[in-house]
């Protein structure tokens, strides 16, 4: 397998678990990032058509797994 | 307590405000508060001049150099900061602690609360985003001087939140507040922002000879 492949099926799971992240949010409710303000229908639809927004959640959905896993640890 | 509303973010982040105006009504400080319109640049300067002891609450907007009033224009930017000097200043917006935080602490000793990223919430859980972003300013309120203290009980306080979130299925949620925790600075004796040098020689040689005490050193000229 090809590096290019390695990572397209790497990004695929990251993408499929942010995805998952993104759907919690309630069609009616807002996303407010400084002045940016969304809905929660217009949060998922950015997710599925903005590259750099979809790679933002990826990033945020990888570190909150690993921040959840820290925790874990370190409580006994 | 200077509190634009002027757009969605502030109309969210004026009503955060609210319980701080409460608690400080309730707790019988002196207090000024200016809210919306009155959130600008020539009201706030006469405020900070009119009382230079005074500490500074601001909720929203910021940008790296500076913090944005009512109009959408800096109040406090890197050409005023002096006017900083001596206060504690919390902050409930963007970016701020980065540049104009880090900037008044170097030069004036401020203490300064605030985000070093973009702040991000969600008004499906607006009521824990506010818990949050509360919580210093209320700890302060409630006679706990340490800053660094009071970042440590708010760095609990968040994981908590985040806790909850996460029980809630509240993933997106989750991921924003954790995001909003650590970009969460405060500038103190205790923890002073990242070292910086300069572009004007003087200050350089101050740097050298004194380290980053050679910040304090005025400006010869305005």
């Amino acid at each position: 397998m090809s590096k290019k492949e390695w990572y397209a099926r790497l990004g695929k799971v990251a993408f499929e678990a942010a995805r998952e992240m993104v759907a919690t949010i309630p069609d009616e409710a807002d996303y407010i990032a400084g002045t940016v303000a969304l809905s929660g229908k217009e949060v998922k639809e950015k997710f599925e058509t903005d590259l750099n927004f979809a790679e933002q959640q990826v990033e945020r959905i990888i570190k909150l797994a690993a921040d959840i896993s820290k925790k874990k640890a370190i409580k006994p | 307590m200077i509190r634009p509303s002027f757009d969605e973010a502030t109309k969210h982040s004026f009503n955060f405000a609210e319980e701080i105006v409460e608690y400080l009504k309730e707790g019988m400080f002196d207090y000024l508060d200016l809210p919306k319109q009155d959130a600008i640049k020539d009201n706030s300067v006469q405020v900070m001049k009119q009382f230079p002891t005074a500490n500074i609450i601001h909720y929203d907007h910021g940008s790296e150099n500076a913090i944005i009033g009512n109009d959408g224009e800096p109040i406090i930017d890197l050409t005023n900061n002096s006017l900083l000097k001596g206060r504690e200043c919390y902050n409930m917006n963007c970016l701020s602690a980065k540049g104009l935080g880090a900037d008044s602490y170097r030069r004036y000793g401020t203490i300064y609360w605030g985000s070093w990223k973009v702040i991000a919430f969600t008004t499906d859980v607006v009521d824990d985003f506010q818990r949050a972003f509360n919580f210093g300013i209320i700890q302060r309120l409630n006679d706990e001087e340490d800053w660094n203290k009071i970042l440590e009980m708010t760095i609990e306080n968040d994981d908590k939140i985040i806790d909850e979130f996460m029980v809630q299925g509240k993933l997106f949620a989750a991921a924003i507040h954790r995001e909003n925790r650590d970009a969460r600075r405060v500038w103190t004796g205790k923890t002073p922002p990242p070292p910086k040098d300069s572009d004007c020689i003087f200050r350089s040689i101050a740097l050298k000879l004194l380290g980053q005490k050679g910040w304090r050193i005025p400006k010869p000229f305005p």
